[in-house]
């Protein structure tokens, strides 16, 4: 495999060195990656990165087509706007991962922090390991995998789009305006083939499945004030009083 | 809007080096000011003033000698009118603060750090010209803090450059990364306390929330730490140092970085993953988390 | 005798704060016990640039002939950094109007106008209509938290970026589009179910602070090669940091949105209370700008109510590049700013998506008469500039503008007229 050494170059520069080889070889490596930011953002030709290290922000950035893998950890922001491809990672990412993801495919074997698939509108990510709060925030589209614990809010506001989980606990960490819901065998055997292929051991029959609420759908009230019982209302002095409420 | 980092060393690594390395990593969050505070040397009790011009030197030296004795001095010049000043002295624990006050009330002088076993180095520019002007250099410390900036307000003010400490506690120096949406209520609020403001950058006035929570408290940091997360309103995340303690807080909203990682005897703490590289290049580093105080013992 | 004489009440007493407005306001929280939310940007009365007048030559510098000597329009945006800046040949751009608040034919009339008068138009926030790319001069993308229908096809169909932060109309509130204008077409191209009433994305997801917009933009950057002009549009509120910030991230320009920009729905109160003017925010601007050294590198424009020539040529001579026309542009095509573009019960077939009420506009007529509009406010700007003695619209200047107002002195900094004093800082030389 040919391999390209990151320490001194700028994302400019090493973006247009790994298009140039695989346009030539088909695949490349990264050595010294050294948490640079900007690592194969927008690479458009088919191919396969291997990154060995970690990077940095917007790591795979509006990515169509090649597969990178990232050997070690990446930081905020990885996956922001992908289009198509793979965007493999092998350990674990920074928060606000895959935001506004359009298509393709993530998979984080590690952890991620809060706030994965903010805005997310189609593709998939899967996630191993933990996932931080919020979770899937106002997705519009796309399939989010959660294997591990959640944190709070998970699947807040969804418009469309599906959060399939297997923590436990979820019902407590539920987001508004979405619903928790048993798997179809559909979805059930199109996680199976995702596990297959990303070589993830889990079971689908395990999960279930955060969809956007169909009734009653985002209503925000701003103020909503805690009233307690025992102050005087006009209902509560009616009922003391036998009387039907005159309002 | 800026970067920031903070470092425990328990084995003897070089602590301000580390500290602007980490922050040459995460220049580029803030190219105006960059400052460092680094603690655990055993230089005795350090005054860093800055003043505005030299001829006002000796405005500094009279009001040191009204509360403790210079036993020797450093001028550091950095190109412009303002001139630094490295003074170590002997003065009671008691008046440290008076001193810090009395300092701080004067026109054209501006106290970076007062304090024993302290010294903040701040200034504006990019790293590289703090390593330039200042002559940097701790064989001994147990740990320290620093802070690039970029500024709407004063990036020409040395002064407005982070870390801040305040009067109310002079062995505290705080950094701060985000924006406080409540400063200047705050600041009439200390102000009535008798706090004396030097710059308008909104982070001054954390420096001296917390100091005030300090003396109050006893020197209690996550107390403090966590008062100043229930008052302070706008997203953030600080760390804050004292020479027996470093501790740090995020805000409710969690939308600032702040990450933090352990190995080999050395906790390290930023805003972007990439400062520890250098030091452990392959790290996974924990963030924290919305509304957390973290604080540890020295 | 009769000591008891009945008074009678006067007919007519002031109401102060408690008109017929007040009123219906609390009628309606009263009622619903929430926030009223309806279309178009502020409607109460602001200090605007009427409040300025525009010196003309007389003996102490000659006047250029109105009708037979040129005047040159053409305007550049974007140089700082872009290798394709846009040139445009008025400074009149179309602001973003999203498809969705506007219906499909409104859109497409917009940018056939574009092309007509040849300027830029922008999307706005549903997304980049296929038609409209196909028929406008040159295109604008807009990049906005919500990324509503946002993909890197988009970036690949710009001429020009612009990040959106805030709207003159609702600054630090998100977009809203109401259930009933979410339509099948609307909810399949946006991506959203039926019948929501939309709130969308309140920050960018992949950019939180500024911090780390500066390695966003290096993304953008290296994504468009340096081509295209990246602006970021900003609601006029603290315009000197947020002036600040954007010029050290990166921008190729800014666009200020005043409080008098409008928008498709935003709650009442946000219009009417949150931000400043457009006039003011635009001295603000070319302050900041000036201070930082960078006002002949950094393209600025203004938006937020602009409604003739006058505007144009006052703006140009504060020290704007250009200015955007949303409502105007409406106006033009046939709006009568009745304020419901919210409920999507538009007569004009412009601000709705009912099949039936989209056949009253006509498309080619519509865009006729916006490429008349624009072509007729150029013309005005040209004729001032030209009773100015200026050649260029380019040369209008502060200098050669007076305020009529106390406030409008003291917002700006223009002299008062007649007297040429200036409550507080002055705002250009003495002339």
């Amino acid at each position: 495999m040919e391999y390209i050494d990151a320490l001194n170059l700028r994302s400019e520069e090493l973006n247009r060195m790994i298009a140039e080889k695989i346009e030539h070889f088909g695949e490349v490596g990264i050595l010294n990656p050294h948490s640079m930011h900007n690592i194969g953002i927008g690479l458009s030709r088919p191919g396969k990165i291997l990154v060995q290290g970690s990077t940095g922000f917007y790591t795979g950035g509006f990515l169509e087509g090649p597969t990178i893998i990232v050997e070690g950890n990446t930081g905020w922001y990885a996956g922001d706007n992908m289009m198509a491809g793979e965007l493999i990672i092998a350990k674990n990412t920074g928060s606000n991962v895959g935001a506004y993801f359009n298509g393709g495919v993530m998979v984080i074997y590690g952890g991620t922090g809060s706030r994965v698939g903010y805005g997310m509108k189609g593709g998939t990510i899967i996630v191993c390991g933990s996932a931080g709060r919020t979770a899937g925030q106002m997705t519009m589209g796309g399939k989010l995998i959660l294997l591990g614990k959640v944190g709070k809010q998970v699947g807040e506001s969804m418009y469309k789009g599906v959060i399939y989980v297997q923590d436990h606990e979820v019902e407590e960490k539920l987001g508004s305006n979405v619903y928790l819901d048993g798997i179809q065998e559909a979805e059930a055997a199109e996680l199976s083939a995702l596990f297959t292929r990303y070589h993830i051991k889990a079971d689908p029959l395990n999960f279930r499945a955060i969809r956007p609420a169909v009734s009653g759908r985002h209503k925000y009230w701003l103020f909503r004030p805690e009233i307690k019982r025992n102050i005087p209302t006009a209902e509560h002095n009616a009922e003391k009083r036998g009387e039907p409420l005159w309002i | 809007m800026c970067g920031i980092a903070g470092v425990i060393n328990r084995k003897g690594t070089d602590v301000s080096g580390t500290l602007l390395e980490m922050l040459s990593l995460i220049q580029h969050r803030g190219m105006d000011a960059s400052g460092i505070a680094v603690y655990g040397n055993n230089e005795g009790v350090v005054l860093r003033a800055a003043i505005n011009d030299k001829e006002k030197y000796l405005v500094l030296k009279n009001i040191i000698a009204q509360y403790g004795a210079i036993a020797s001095e450093q001028i550091v010049k950095n190109g412009s009118q303002v001139v630094f000043a490295k003074i170590n002295l002997t003065i009671a624990q008691k008046d440290i603060p008076v001193l810090h006050a009395a300092i701080n009330a004067s026109e054209d002088l501006y106290v970076h750090s007062l304090g024993t076993g302290m010294t903040v180095y701040k200034d504006r520019g990019k790293v590289a010209d703090l390593i330039g002007h200042h002559h940097i250099d701790h064989k001994t410390a147990t740990h320290g803090i620093g802070h690039v900036r970029m500024a709407t307000e004063s990036a020409e003010d040395v002064n407005a450059a982070h870390p801040f400490v305040s009067p109310f506690y002079s062995d505290l120096s705080i950094v701060h990364n985000g924006q406080f949406t409540n400063y200047y209520n705050l600041r009439r609020s200390l102000e009535s306390k008798k706090a004396r403001f030097r710059t308008r950058n909104d982070s001054e006035v954390a420096s001296h929330l917390i100091a005030w929570a300090m003396m109050k408290n006893g020197g209690d940091l996550e107390d403090a730490l966590s008062y100043a997360l229930r008052e302070l309103d706008g997203i953030f995340c600080i760390i804050a140092a004292t020479s027996r303690q470093i501790g740090c807080v995020k805000d409710k909203m969690g939308i600032k970085p702040l990450l933090l990682f352990e190995q080999d005897g050395m906790t390290v703490f930023g805003s972007e993953q990439i400062e520890f590289t250098r030091l452990f290049p392959d790290v996974y580093a924990e963030e924290l988390e919305p509304g957390e105080v973290r604080v540890w013992n020295i | 005798m009769d000591l008891e004489v009945k008074r009678k009440e006067p007919k007519n007493i002031q109401h102060g704060i408690w008109s017929p407005e007040t009123l219906s306001e609390i009628d309606y929280k009263a009622s619903y016990g929430e926030h009223r939310i309806r279309g178009c940007g502020a409607t109460r009365y602001m200090p605007t640039f009427d409040d300025l007048m525009i010196l003309p030559s007389q003996l102490s510098r000659l006047s250029v002939d109105t009708y037979r000597e040129p005047c040159e329009t053409r305007t550049v945006l974007g140089r700082r950094f872009a290798s394709k800046p846009l040139v445009l040949e008025t400074p009149v751009m179309i602001a973003g109007m999203s498809y969705g608040a506007l219906s499909k034919e409104a859109k497409i009339a917009l940018a056939k106008a574009s092309s007509l008068v040849g300027t830029v138009i922008s999307n706005g926030e549903g997304g980049l209509l296929p038609e409209e790319r196909q028929n406008s001069y040159r295109q604008s993308i807009q990049m906005l938290p919500s990324r509503i229908a946002f993909t890197r096809r988009n970036i690949e169909a710009a001429d020009m970026l612009e990040i959106l932060v805030g709207i003159g109309a609702k600054p630090g509130l998100s977009g809203h589009l109401m259930g009933s204008k979410i339509t099948e077409e609307i909810a399949h191209f946006r991506q959203l179910p039926i019948g929501i009433d939309l709130a969308s994305h309140p920050r960018h997801g992949d950019a939180l602070g500024a911090d780390d917009m500066v390695v966003m933009m290096e993304q953008l950057r290296e994504l468009t090669r340096w081509e295209i002009p990246i602006f970021f549009k900003i609601a006029a509120g603290r315009v000197r940091d947020d002036v600040k910030i954007a010029v050290k991230i990166g921008a190729d320009g800014i666009i200020i949105d005043g409080a008098q920009g409008g928008t498709g729905a935003a709650p009442v109160m946000a219009t009417n209370h949150l931000g400043i003017p457009t006039m003011p925010a635009l001295v603000q601007a070319v302050n900041t700008l000036e201070e930082m050294g960078m006002k002949d590198e950094v393209s600025l424009i203004i938006s937020g109510g602009i409604k003739d020539g006058a505007d144009l040529a006052k703006a140009l001579a504060i020290g704007a590049d250009a200015v955007a026309i949303g409502t105007s542009a409406m106006v033009a095509m046939g709006c009568r700013v009745c304020l419901r573009c919210h409920t999507g019960i538009c007569a004009f077939g412009i601000g709705t998506q009912d099949p039936e009420l989209r056949k009253k506009l006509d498309i080619d007529e519509a865009a006729q008469r916006v490429a008349n509009y624009i072509t007729a406010v150029t013309a005005e700007a040209i004729l001032l500039a030209k009773a100015a003695g200026k050649s260029r619209l380019k040369s209008l200047e502060r200098e050669d503008l007076r305020s009529l107002t106390l406030e409008a002195c003291s917002m700006t900094g223009i002299p008062m007229a007649g007297s040429d004093f200036v409550f507080g800082k002055r705002f250009g030389f003495e002339s």
